[in-house]
């Protein structure tokens, strides 16, 4: 790590015991990974450690910030400030939903700390440094959608919410996150345990200020027979990061993962998925597109594991990524690590750009060539998102896309 | 080299798993084990090389010293001990014959009943001009007057080195540097033999060229260097085959294969590697580490890699291409397949440089009994690759669950106008196919081996003639025990 | 003498589920018999069992061939014995090519009876001659297997395979489905010409239409796994007109 970036107030967090004090030692003897780390080789955090950040210690004054999501209407939102919640918000739960507090709890946070990706720094760090720490119990079905929001007006902090979720046996809910903040780093770590037959909808939008960086490490485990519908967009930022790990650790477990990320200027998204099949017969289905402008750069790396004895796994992945730029770069690294012989498990990745035919065909109808050019970037995308089966979740997510695509459209016209 | 109906006998005739395994009883020089710059000056001086040669592997043992053996992504290695393998082993007789008629008598029969013909005289269908290269020298060179009069030349690489000099310091070293990795540093030091090619502009090689390789020596390692150079418009088909002794200690191959293509030339490279496996408890077998790359450098230059693994305990193999000329073509086509404790971890590299460059990957993986077999690839596409185009296809095949099969390929596009395109499926060999198979009465064992040398086909298809033959029957016989 | 084929009270599950409940049949050398029976009535699971299926489970009762029982014996073997099961659903083998299956499956019979592998070039000849009769040309024969046929190609492929290994059984699972009028005269002539007064065939169908075409000496009804009424080729006439309903009941 850094010395500049963590090391001064690291030293507050000098009594910490149990769980947390476990990832602090870990997170100093390893720090940010370098570039000869396997999984972080198209991500690199050389310029992390130029930045000069300290652990928000309280959120920035209420109402200075605005968002501009479309979020679900009847959904219940919990503000998280500079990574600092407001506590407030709680007493606006539904019934079915139990809040408790994660700091103090060192038996939750083990249990957290098993769930999220392991030897992963914003795994360490974030538990260590902790903002916040909220631990939410769903039993029974909860209709109304459970929103965080996560703002911040400190470009000179670093926020670390740490969320973890346990959806009872039979469970249902909505949950989304909405990131719009101006932090220097958003480290935010989630933990999210699916019980046996529950559902989860879940939908993820990465907005962060165009200097932030934003890593993110998520866990999920999946019990028999549960259902999760999860979607992310990546949008803002400067560098962003959202890796998700999941395990389907009961049978008959059925998992969507999909993701979009949209590039322009200097942005670099990165999407990374660990899909683990621990049990048979389970299906998991990852839909990824992303689309990149200028110099922006994309990257998506997916793996699906299959464990021995998984048999009857069904495992598919596609990625595609739309190159608009001469600038921009797309990598990918789809893989398969399979263990099990009666499995049906496929990857397929695309990169390229805009189809000339296609783009002959509309303007050839007398479409003008931005507008055609918007219409199948709109189709590519759409090809994702229609993937949604929740409508509040869909409608809060699709806002996103037209308005990177009105803004790309100015830009373009602009260079004319 | 001489497939056919010969070898298909000798296959069925030997006996045991590994039909290769038998060992020549032959009298070998060999150098002290162990290595240091003095086996590094007693290899250059038993090959009477020049002193820039010298000089080069000294440089590169001075390097590998100073590197480290690679971390295995995928592979599970016990440590090597470089200093218990010898470095040079070579039949007492067998350096340097003039004609075939002064080579040794035991090692004309260990290559017949390996079913290579070094006879000029009889020449089975297809002709095959044949380089054998026994541990660590070439003892027989076929058909080199035949080519010598189209002004092809093909001959062991240590005598490139005293007779071409020029090319070869032009070439050597300019494909796949001394130190690109652990193995290529290594082998620059101690290569001891493998075959020259130069094929002149204009000239399309009358005849396949061969080199069969055969480990014989216990403890030694296999160190070749393998070079071949087609110039504007020329032609070369080159095959490679690989045998080795059974043996319960684990044996060291490290090569280096280069390729030039230039304008308007093709290279099309076959292996069928056979090494010694190991038997089904995982004891011994090689260590089969290999860099293979090629440049096209020429504009419309062409280099195609076939090859079919089916041996070796553990293959380290990712034949690759720089496309650097403008629409030049770069083809991976690879069977690997893996059985018992064998690991596999192969693939390619496909660095698109020049404009309008194209390559295409097809990879077929089979996995069975407690193998590990991994398929790892990088397509890449630089910024001026305008117009670029890449296709892969992976597909593994499980037969057994106790086996892993594994796809990892890595995609770097920086080229907006670039079309990359990659598919990966794994399954396992479905049991409505079996079950018709051996509905129209076809045993189980040679349904799956029908099966999947179908699974296979689209990579077979590439390979010449003689070859596949004997590679679909290599099929069968590496599945054998994998279906219960 | 054994007669060529007898069922003997024949019980067969797939997973848990009983299927056939006792089937009895016996077929002399020479006879067609069909089997008609609504969807569900186990027609498949029967054609399974007789060809030994992995998950067709037999749980009692026998299969006997010229008298030797079939229950221990592989897939392959009973082909090789001489049973040919005619795919309601033909496989597809990609990569496997065309002769080199059909001549897999002729060499493992010449081999079991210690004979010599076929000559490659009269082989050709044979397939060639085969086919012609089954509409089938050299471009259907060069392709893999199956692959990329329609119904109507895959059906003959079936039979062009059943005419090169001359079973003394063969079993013709819903061979009639997916034929339009001219592919089913095709596939039917092909059958005729395979009739012999030393090979038997079970005619597996839900439509008696397939039986103008080829004429069975008996016709059964097969309905919840029993066989429930036997008759002349006029009993498939009656099916035809009346349907399946109440043949439960008449047993």
């Amino acid at each position: 790590m850094s010395a500049s970036m963590m090391q001064p107030n690291l030293d507050q967090l000098a009594g910490l015991t149990g769980v947390r004090a476990g990832a602090l030692s870990r997170w100093q003897e390893t720090g940010w990974p370098n570039s000869r780390v396997e999984q972080w080789r198209f991500t690199r955090l050389a310029s992390l450690e130029k930045m000069d950040l300290r652990p928000a210690s309280a959120a920035a004054p209420a109402g200075t910030e605005a968002i501009s999501a479309v979020l679900p209407e009847n959904g219940v939102i919990l503000s998280f400030s500079n990574g600092v919640l407001d506590v407030a918000g709680l007493a606006a739960l539904p019934d079915g939903v139990t809040a408790s507090f994660l700091s103090e709890n060192d038996t939750a946070l083990a249990v957290l700390a098993a769930l999220v990706p392991a030897s992963h720094p914003v795994s360490d760090l974030s538990l260590a440094v902790m903002t916040s720490g909220l631990h939410l119990e769903i039993a029974g079905r909860v209709d109304v959608p459970i929103i965080l929001v996560f703002t911040g007006d400190d470009n000179g902090v670093s926020s670390h919410p740490v969320v973890s979720v346990k959806l009872a046996d039979g469970a249902s809910t909505v949950l989304a996150e909405w990131h719009q903040s101006a932090v220097g780093l958003s480290a935010p770590l989630m933990a999210i345990e699916v019980g046996d037959k529950a559902r989860l909808d879940y939908a993820k939008v990465q907005h962060e200020s165009a200097q932030s960086a934003h890593l993110a490490a998520t866990g999920l485990t999946l019990g028999e027979g549960s259902v999760f519908e999860g979607f992310q967009i990546s949008v803002g930022g400067q560098l962003a990061r959202l890796e998700t790990h999941i395990t389907l650790t009961g049978e008959n477990a059925d998992c969507t993962l999909s993701a979009i990320y949209l590039g322009r200027a200097n942005q670099h998204h990165d999407i990374t998925t660990n899909m683990s099949h621990a049990k048979g017969h389970c299906l998991s289905n990852q839909i990824i597109r992303g689309v990149l402008d200028d110099s922006a750069r994309g990257v998506f790396q997916g793996k699906v594991h299959v464990a021995p004895d998984a048999q009857k796994t069904d495992g598919q992945q596609m990625s595609r990524a739309l190159l608009l730029s001469r600038k921009a770069e797309a990598d990918a690294k789809p893989e398969l690590e399979i263990y099990a012989d009666d499995v049906l498990c496929a990857h397929g990745a695309t990169v390229g750009e805009l189809d000339e035919t296609q783009l002959f065909y509309l303007t050839s109808r007398g479409i003008d060539r931005d507008t055609a050019r918007g219409m199948l970037i709109s189709a590519f995308l759409d090809d994702a998102i229609d993937s949604i089966s929740h409508p509040a979740l869909a409608a809060m997510l699709r806002p996103v896309t037209t308005a990177w695509m009105t803004a790309s459209n100015r830009s373009e016209t602009g260079d004319k | 080299m001489a497939a056919t109906q010969e070898t298909i006998d000798t296959l069925e005739e030997a006996t045991g798993k590994y039909k290769y395994g038998f060992v020549t009883d032959i009298e070998s020089d060999k150098a002290p084990k162990g290595l240091n710059e003095d086996i590094i000056r007693f290899i250059s001086a038993k090959k009477d090389e020049p002193q820039w040669m010298l000089d080069w592997r000294l440089k590169a043992f001075a390097t590998w010293q100073k590197m480290e053996s690679p971390d295995w992504a995928k592979l599970d290695i016990e440590p090597i001990d470089y200093q218990d393998i010898y470095y040079y082993a070579a039949p007492k007789s067998g350096e340097g014959p003039a004609s075939l008629d002064e080579v040794d008598p035991e090692l004309l029969k260990t290559y017949a009943k390996l079913g290579i013909s070094l006879d000029e005289q009889k020449v089975l269908a297809g002709v095959v001009a044949v380089d054998v290269v026994f541990d660590s020298v070439s003892v027989a060179t076929t058909f080199r007057g035949e080519l010598a009069k189209v002004g092809v030349i093909f001959c062991p690489i240590s005598e490139a080195i005293r007779d071409y000099p020029d090319l070869v310091k032009k070439y050597i070293g300019s494909v796949v540097p001394v130190a690109d990795n652990y193995f290529s540093a290594l082998n620059s030091a101690v290569f001891t033999d493998g075959s020259f090619v130069y094929i002149p502009k204009g000239v399309r090689c009358p005849m396949e060229l061969s080199t069969y390789f055969r480990i014989n020596e216990a403890n030694t390692g296999q160190f070749e260097r393998t070079l071949i150079i087609a110039e504007d418009e020329a032609y070369v088909s080159y095959l490679e085959g690989c045998t080795a002794p059974q043996r319960d200690e684990n044996q060291l191959h490290a090569a280096v294969v280069e390729l030039v293509a230039m304008d308007d030339a093709e290279i099309k490279y076959s292996t069928v590697q056979n090494w010694y496996p190991g038997d089904e408890n995982g004891l011994g077998g090689i260590y089969n580490f290999v860099t293979k790359r090629g440049a096209c450098r020429g504009d419309r230059s062409k280099i195609s890699w076939t090859q079919v693994e089916t041996g070796s305990a553990i293959t380290w193999k990712y034949p690759s291409c720089i496309l650097q000329g403008k629409d030049s073509v770069g083809e991976f086509y690879s069977v690997a397949l893996t059985n018992n404790f064998q690991q596999a971890d192969t693939g390619t590299k496909m660095i698109h440089i020049g404009e309008g460059s194209r390559s295409t990957i097809i990879s077929k993986g089979i996995s069975a009994g407690r193998s590990q077999n991994c398929y790892r690839g990088l397509v890449r596409i630089q910024p001026g690759a305008e117009n670029a185009r890449n296709f892969t296809q992976c597909d593994s095949l499980l037969v057994g669950d106790k086996c892993g099969a594994h796809t990892v390929p890595y995609i770097v596009s920086r080229n907006p106008s670039a079309k990359i395109e990659h598919e990966a499926t794994t399954s396992r060999i479905s049991e409505d196919q079996l079950f018709y198979c051996q509905q129209r009465g076809i045993s189980t064992e040679d349904s799956v081996s029908l099966i999947v040398n179908g699974f296979c086909k689209e990579v077979m298809k590439e390979l010449p003639m003689e070859f596949a033959v004997e590679a679909q029957k290599l099929i069968g016989i590496s599945l054998e025990g994998s279906v219960g | 003498m054994a007669p060529l084929l007898e069922i003997r009270d024949l019980h067969a599950s797939v997973g848990d589920t009983p299927i056939l409940k006792g089937i009895n049949l016996t077929i002399n050398a020479g006879e067609i018999h069909a089997i008609m029976g609504p969807n569900g009535s186990g027609k498949s699971t029967m054609s399974y069992a007789l060809a030994g299926r992995d998950g067709y489970e037999v749980t009692g009762g026998d299969i006997l061939m010229n008298g030797v029982s079939m229950l221990e014996m592989e897939p392959d073997e009973r082909a090789r014995a001489g049973m040919f099961l005619a795919f309601q659903y033909p496989v597809e083998l990609p990569g496997v090519g065309g002769m080199s299956f059909l001549r897999a499956a002729v060499n493992a019979r010449r081999i079991e009876a210690g004979e010599d592998e076929i000559d490659q070039l009269e082989f050709v000849k044979l397939v060639r001659a085969k086919a012609k009769h089954l509409s089938i040309n050299d471009d259907m024969l060069k392709r893999a297997v199956n692959v990329g046929f329609s119904g109507g190609e895959k059906k003959r492929y079936e039979i062009l395979q059943m005419a090169l290994l001359e079973p003394v059984l063969s079993v013709l699972d819903e061979t009639d489905s997916g034929l339009d009028v001219d592919a089913l005269k095709i596939v039917s002539d092909g059958v005729n010409l395979l009739r012999d007064p030393a090979r038997s065939m079970l005619v597996i169908t839900h439509y008696q239409r397939l039986l103008n075409h080829i004429v069975p000496d008996y016709v059964h009804i097969l309905a919840g796994g029993k066989i429930r009424r036997t008759g002349g080729k006029e009993l498939a006439l009656e099916v035809e007109e009346s349907g399946y309903v109440g043949i439960d009941d008449a047993a």
